[in-house]
């Protein structure tokens, strides 16, 4: 137990706390809770004031019941005399047009202004205002902010002789910039949204040793244009740059700017900067994030300057980004996205999802997935290039669902065991890739690539790989066009195939030669334990080869035969090898034709059969009995 | 990070090895505790007075902390001691673009090991306000924002009637006219228009904006 209290705390840390709070907690509640606060409060100097009284209506309404006054100012800085704050140094004035500025800065020029910004009206452009030169001038003032102002050289008569050491801008031209650096000798923080009008050929050969601090918001400047307009100031120690539009090539190549940074900018000591490129659709040259990132871990980065570089993927419906940054960006123009994360300090690659509100400003949450669910967002071939990439390096993720994206290609490894690419348009060049994952791949349990076009020739390439493959259970190829060149390339893998346990190849175009090889084969797997063939043209011949399966198999516990035009001689075949059989436990043969006597015949099977427990015979013109 | 936390320590630490330089801190009521360089790196006082007195064995006495604050602190500092350090905060103030807008510093930040740190130290007992005073006296930045923004997070938003009881602090006879019943408060939320500006400071009492 202490007996210490609030008011106990020495007034600098009472003033610290005050620098957490707003002004009106700190006005008008703290203030008045006693005399020695009331006193701490007075001795504070850190406020921020905020009067908005520019707003129109609000201005309107305090005019129509306090004054018969019209001139705004006027008004205001009678019953507000702005001149009695004889500590204010710093000023802020929005939405003001010239006129008002002039009459304005006739009243503040006795006050000790140090900073002063403005936002003038957006209609008073380009106006020159020579009551700013003169205030300016007069107060020696040191730093000027011009918010969304492009035409600075017009407004005021530069060069301002004042030790303006802290300036900015909205947009600067080249010209403008090197003007003002000529002009103000005392310059050491120069703030703009983007510098246009660059010309290499316009490169002359001063410098600027007094800039310290260069701040460029929202550019689309080159790589080569940056060199050139920071040849100019040699002795930054600050550099912030904020690039749309990035260009891929030289902008995002760490190992130039490594060399630049070190020959032209030798006192640089913090560096943010945030570089977005848009990946253009059919864009046809592939940058994997990996290798952007790789240069940014050398020595140079990391140790002597403590630069920690990110790499994202952004994934989303309107468009993709890869974004290079020390400073995120906020991402605004999109509900959900999914983001890949390649840090410098380490090499894994995060996944984060990220949803937006709906008015899309706050992003709510980020989290690592563990389970990414992507349907319907139409990624396309780019945006999963880039996942499949980043997917050998994650391993925070288990499961992918990326069903309706119209991806193209893919390629994924490590701890993902379920992967889901049905409905993907997928083609036969993109089995390739899958089948290359498949070979290497020692996690993936579940691959789902219903509904696609992989046809054949593509299950050539999967029932290849799957020969070299001892984790894939699961593999569903339902509707990919597939005929029996591919169930002959299916058979052959499943000789010696030892893991995969269910093969899904429903509505294929599988006739009786296909199913004689996958029949073959199945008297020797040991593995498959249910096999769906239905929709396909198996046909009476067919089934044969399936019922002398049957009397050897003794793993296939499911078998679907479905709509497969089996017939009556069919159902002989099958009901013979049941008699026999003693794992199946699931047959489907509905919608197969099977005339009176094939019914009986399988109706006298499952009376010998024991293990038989669901036999389906749906849209089969029934017996009497 | 734990590179520069290391060059660091080899410049101050110069007759033992840096890294296994351990110190002895000794509070008002006697007790001594034993704290390596990166505690003693977090704490400018405690810095300063190691380096001034080169102490071999002889503990350091801080005679404004007692032991149940000074074994917290301790537990604070070894816990962030491999804490990747904040940029340095350039001296040079004007370099920073925003630093004349005067806008109130983020409280909302506060990690949950700190969250949970500082609930142990209660207002009605007084650690609360111990431990800022002992974080302001040790010059441990980080503590004292915390406990700070502890406080702001407290009374942001509240009345003035609610901030005493808050602190059970007493309400001052209204020999000053600020704590009149007119005055205005319990309404920090609202936008304040000038009427209002000018209004807060109840005449005859100047309006401390006009200082």
């Amino acid at each position: 137990m202490s007996n210490v209290s609030l008011l106990d705390c020495p007034i600098e840390i009472l003033h610290h706390i005050f620098d957490y709070l707003d002004t009106q907690t700190i006005f008008r509640s703290l203030r008045c809770v006693c005399n020695q606060l009331y006193a701490t409060v007075k001795t504070y100097n850190r406020f921020q004031l905020n009067l908005t009284l520019t707003s129109q209506l609000h201005f309107d309404f305090i005019l129509h019941f306090f004054s018969k006054q019209s001139n705004k100012i006027h008004f205001l800085l009678t019953n507000f005399d702005i001149r009695q704050c004889t500590r204010l140094n710093s000023l802020t004035l929005l939405d003001i047009d010239n006129i008002k500025l002039d009459q304005f800065l006739s009243y503040i020029t006795v006050l000790p202004l140090i900073s002063l910004s403005i936002q003038f009206y957006h209609a008073s452009h380009r106006v020159p205002t020579p009551s700013l030169s003169k205030a300016i001038m007069k107060w020696n003032l040191q730093q000027l902010h011009l918010i969304n102002e492009s035409y600075i050289t017009t407004i005021l008569s530069w060069p301002i002789p004042c030790p303006l050491n802290h300036l900015t801008i909205d947009t600067c031209t080249y010209t403008e910039f090197m003007y003002i650096l000529g002009h103000s000798p005392f310059l050491r923080t120069f703030t703009m949204k983007n510098c246009i009008g660059m010309n290499s050929a316009h490169s002359i050969d001063v410098s600027y040793p007094q800039l310290t601090s260069l701040i460029i918001n929202f550019c689309y400047l080159s790589f080569k244009n940056l060199n050139l307009l920071l040849s100019y100031t040699p002795s930054i120690t600050y550099l912030k740059l904020i690039i749309y539009g990035a260009e891929m090539d030289s902008l995002f190549d760490g190992s130039q700017w490594e060399e630049f940074i070190q020959t032209k900018l030798p006192f640089l000591n913090k560096f943010h900067f945030c570089f977005r490129h848009t990946i253009q659709k059919n864009y046809d040259k592939y940058i994997s994030i990996d290798s952007i990132i790789n240069q940014y871990r050398t020595p140079f980065w990391l140790e002597k300057k403590s630069w920690f570089v990110t790499c994202d993927c952004v994934m989303r419906s309107s468009l993709s980004e890869i974004i290079l940054y020390t400073i995120p960006v906020p991402i605004q123009d999109s509900k959900i996205f999914i983001r890949c994360k390649a840090l410098s300090m380490n090499n894994i690659c995060y996944l984060t999802e990220h949803a937006l509100e709906e008015n899309g400003i706050a992003v709510s949450e980020e989290k690592t997935l563990s389970t990414l669910y992507i349907g319907e967002n139409q990624i396309g071939i780019e945006g999963a290039q880039y996942l499949a990439n980043i997917l050998q390096n994650n391993t925070t993720l288990t499961t992918l669902s990326i069903g309706e994206n119209q991806i193209g290609d893919e390629g994924m490894r490590h701890s993902l065991y379920i992967l889901d690419l049905s409905s993907n348009r997928l083609k036969v060049s993109n089995a390739q890739y899958l089948a290359r994952m498949l070979e290497n791949n020692t996690t993936l349990m579940t691959l789902n690539l219903r509904d696609n076009e992989l046809r054949s020739k593509g299950i050539e390439y999967i029932a290849y790989a799957l020969k070299k493959n001892k984790t894939l259970r699961i593999l569903n190829l339902r509707f990919n066009h597939i005929d029996d060149d591919g169930a002959e390339y299916l058979a052959d893998t499943l000789i010696t195939n030892r893991t995969l346990a269910t093969l899904n190849l429903w509505n294929n175009d599988i006739t009786g030669i296909g199913v004689r090889s996958l029949a073959n084969a199945l008297q020797k797997n040991t593995a498959l334990t249910t096999l769906d063939l239905g929709r396909n043209r198996i046909g009476s011949d067919g089934t044969k080869y399936l019922a002398n399966m049957l009397r050897i198999n003794s793993v296939l516990t499911i078998l679907n035969l479905w709509n497969n035009q089996i017939k009556e001689k069919g159902a002989k075949y099958l009901a013979n090898a049941l008699e026999i059989n003693r794992t199946l436990t699931t047959l489907d043969i509905g919608s197969n034709n099977i005339a009176e006597n094939g019914q009986q015949n399988l109706i006298h099977a499952i009376q010998i059969n024991k293990t038989l427990t669901t036999l389906n015979l749906k849209a089969t013109p029934l017996l009497n009995s | 990070m734990a590179t520069t936390a290391e060059a660091s320590n080899t410049t101050t630490g110069n007759t033992e090895t840096a890294t296994g330089k351990m110190i002895k801190i000794q509070s008002n009521d006697g007790q001594i505790f034993e704290v390596d360089q990166g505690v003693v790196e977090q704490s400018s006082t405690i810095k300063t007075l190691s380096d001034l007195m080169d102490v071999g064995d002889v503990p350091i006495p801080l005679p404004n902390v007692k032991a149940s604050i000074l074994g917290p602190i301790v537990d604070f500092c070894n816990h962030h001691k491999n804490d990747q350090k904040p940029e340095p905060i350039d001296e040079d103030d004007d370099d920073d673009p925003n630093k004349d807008i005067y806008e109130p510093k983020r409280s909302d930040d506060i990690c949950e090991w700190d969250l949970n740190f500082i609930k142990q130290f209660t207002v009605p007992e007084g650690t609360l306000f111990d431990i800022i005073m002992a974080a302001n006296y040790l010059g441990i930045k980080t503590l004292l924002a915390v406990g700070c923004k502890t406080i702001a997070n407290m009374v942001r938003g509240k009345s003035s009637t609610e901030v005493r009881e808050m602190f059970n602090i007493s309400y001052d006879p209204p020999g000053e006219g600020i704590n009149a019943p007119n005055a205005i408060e319990g309404q920090a939320g609202t936008v304040p228009t000038t009427q209002d500006a000018n209004a807060t400071g109840p005449s005859p009492q100047p309006d401390p904006m006009n200082q």
